[in-house]
């Protein structure tokens, strides 16, 4: 089980690193291949772009330096790709975790306002913030 | 110490133990004497709050992180828990399914693992004490009989949950959780911020929260900062426990002796103190999860009030579990979403859980360090990847009531943070390690309580059975006293 899964992720990481450098990849540091993955997942909202380059030094720092070299590698070998979060659950969790950190929610999902980050999401700073829960789309009253 | 000699030692504070010491102390006498050995000390719960928000406490590295606690011979592979005083219910998610009757007999009905000698109908009036003290929220019809109402009135349906339930009745209900759906005893309405390790809005049941009086009982001594790592077992009794404290060993005489230090420890001190049962430390394992993402055409899946809000029965029970594992559905309600314009939330989130059995590969023992356990796992069984293969065949037949566009798997989560097996239960030595009353077949002054006894890893969550087995077993060895407090 852990080999093969081990080998399915090295694949990946092995892949990456033999189109890695005829794509140029080293050539983009990590925050600018997260901000890359975050603003082509995204394509379609209008992002503030200083907002999402924020976000990603905020979530780095927070990590720490707890990232490993071929997670670096991982990055931008899916930044280079085009990973989208359909492909990969990392690239869900970094993309849902910007989203959720910025003001889109409270504008109800309104894709023309532009979207600004606030600061990361954080449900000790503001609890009960899930915005599909029932304190947001609360039961149809009896009829 | 008060004492050189107690008439119980408990070791550990977590569900374990605390619910058999609240049975234990609810039949013995006023002039009881009780030890209770804990490794870690108490964090408050605001304090465990601050800590998340990344403020400095004075409880900050009290307890051990896990990570350091003990040797893991398979790093890819996590065991997850909390030191501490009140153990892991400081960091568990309180989802609180009963398991099947059937869960109890795989053996006899599906030629797979073992029986466990305790049957469901016995187990039933304490699961009921259980999800009373733990004040469960769930629904009136269940896959599992129940004889009265939860303590709580369910939580709320998502839109997806509702077409589900509509179509499976029974097999698909509001899931049993000890997040609170109404406020009570000091808790808080759970209101899905989904970061339930440590409740922003203390909402969950702990030990800490529990009011169950236990440690405030002034029979019981409670001694922090004391970790046990062996006993003194002489003509098949256990005489003494072994403990460090402050860099200092003492051992303390105890007529009766309880375990409840999560299957990696108990079986560290088991085989330290030379057990030689052939399964203590033996079978270590847990359930296997992964989740699958479901994207729906134009039906928005809002409306939940907590972080499971449902579980699926469909792929549990049945002859299929002759060959492949059952599933347990569980059906998030985290702030997930589907990047895509105006789609937002036409996704559901569906936890699969496998169950798995006790295999060889999978086993503690001790290491260089009297403290620390070595930890062997490798890997799920056969029978838990055929699960996972079963799943996929049938889920999009079984989602066929919702608009399913299509269904992303992904990889094995690296753990359910449930630590099972190491010493099973059973009918003698030949086959186990404790009986149904948890009490070692060798050692009959010797308790072994939590997950270390299950006999088989069902795929529901297991701190609700590991309570009702401690109020068991507390309930049915000892005598009652007319002068108990
Ligand atoms: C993140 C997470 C989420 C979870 N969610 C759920 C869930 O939703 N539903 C569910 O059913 N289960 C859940 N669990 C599992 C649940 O927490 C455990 O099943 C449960 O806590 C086990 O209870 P226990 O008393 O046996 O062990 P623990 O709660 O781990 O308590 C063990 C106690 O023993 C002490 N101890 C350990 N070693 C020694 C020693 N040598 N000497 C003295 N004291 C010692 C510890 O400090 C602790 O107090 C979750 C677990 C985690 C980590
Ligand atoms: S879902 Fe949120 S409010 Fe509910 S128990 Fe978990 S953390 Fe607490």
């Amino acid at each position: 089980m852990f080999r093969r899964k081990f080998l399915k992720i090295a694949g990946l990481g092995a892949a990456a690193a033999v189109v890695l450098p005829s794509l140029g990849a080293y050539a983009v540091s990590l925050n600018e291949a997260t901000a890359g993955i975050i603003l082509h997942q995204f394509h379609f909202l209008d992002l503030d772009r200083k907002g999402v380059e924020q976000f990603v030094l905020d979530y780095y720092q927070q990590e720490g330096s707890s990232r490993s070299a071929f997670a670096h590698v991982k990055m931008r070998g899916y930044y280079m790709l085009n990973i989208n979060s359909d492909q990969s659950q990392l690239v869900r969790t970094i993309t849902t975790l910007y989203l959720l950190s910025t003001d889109f929610f409270q504008n109800r999902m309104d894709e023309r306002k532009i979207v600004r980050y606030q600061g990361i999401y954080d449900p000790y700073k503001t609890p009960c913030a899930n915005p599909f829960s029932a304190l947001y789309y609360p039961p149809a009253p009896a009829a | 110490m008060k004492h050189t000699a107690y008439d119980l030692i408990v070791v550990g504070t977590g569900f374990a133990s605390t619910f058999f010491l609240y049975q234990y102390l609810a039949k013995r006498p006023a002039t009881e004497k009780i030890l209770v050995l804990e490794r870690g000390y108490p964090v408050p719960w605001a304090e465990r709050v601050k800590e998340k928000r990344g403020e400095q406490t004075a409880y900050t590295g009290q307890n051990p992180d896990w990570r350091s606690t003990f040797v893991n011979k398979q790093p890819r592979k996590d065991w997850m828990f909390t030191v501490g005083f009140g153990g892991s219910s400081h960091c568990w998610y309180a989802c609180t399914p009963r398991f099947l009757p059937n869960d109890f007999r795989m053996k006899t009905l599906y030629g797979v693992g073992n029986d466990w000698p305790v049957h469901y109908e016995e187990l039933d009036p304490y699961y009921e004490q259980v999800e009373d003290i733990m004040a469960v929220s769930g629904p009136a019809d269940t896959p599992f009989p129940r004889k009265k109402a939860y303590a709580q009135p369910p939580h709320l349906f998502t839109e997806v949950d509702k077409r589900l339930h509509q179509k499976y009745g029974n097999l698909y209900i509001n899931q049993p959780t000890a997040r609170a759906r109404v406020a009570t005893n000091g808790r808080n309405p759970c209101c899905a911020s989904g970061v339930c390790s440590v409740c922003p809005v203390n909402a969950k049941f702990t030990i800490d929260n529990s009011n169950m009086g236990v440690y405030e009982d002034p029979r019981v001594e409670l001694l922090t900062g004391a970790q046990v790592y062996g006993l003194e077992l002489v003509q098949d009794r256990v005489r003494k426990v072994s403990f460090r404290r402050d860099n200092r060993d003492y051992h303390v005489a105890g007529e009766v002796v309880a375990l409840g230090a999560n299957a990696l420890f108990n079986a560290n001190i088991l085989l330290n103190s030379g057990d030689t049962n052939a399964f203590t430390g033996q079978g270590l394992g847990e359930q296997l999860g992964l989740q699958a993402h479901v994207y729906l055409d134009n039906l928005e899946n809002v409306g939940g009030s907590t972080w499971v809000n449902a579980n699926g029965y469909m792929l549990y029970d049945g002859d299929h579990r002759r060959e492949a594992a059952a599933c347990l559905i569980e059906s998030s309600n985290a702030p997930f979403f589907r990047p895509e314009s105006g789609k937002w939330r036409q996704m559901a989130s569906f936890r699969m859980v496998f169950e798995d059995l006790p295999t060889p590969a999978n086993y503690v023992t001790t290491s260089d360090d009297v403290l620390q356990p070595a930890v062997f796992f490798g890997g799920p069984s056969d029978y838990a990847l055929r699960g996972i293969e079963r799943m996929k065949q049938q889920l999009p037949e079984i989602l066929s009531c919702l608009p399913v566009e299509k269904i992303i798997y992904n990889d094995p989560y690296a753990t359910e943070a449930h630590i099972l097996g190491t010493a099973r239960m059973g009918t003698s030595t030949q086959d186990s390690v404790v009986d149904k009353h948890l009490r070692h077949h060798q050692y009959r002054n010797l308790f072994v309580l939590g997950a270390s006894s299950f006999t088989t890893y069902t795929p529901a969550n297991p701190t609700l059975t590991l309570s009702a087995l401690s109020l068991l077993a507390a309930d049915q060895s000892f005598p009652s006293s007319h002068s108990a407090t």
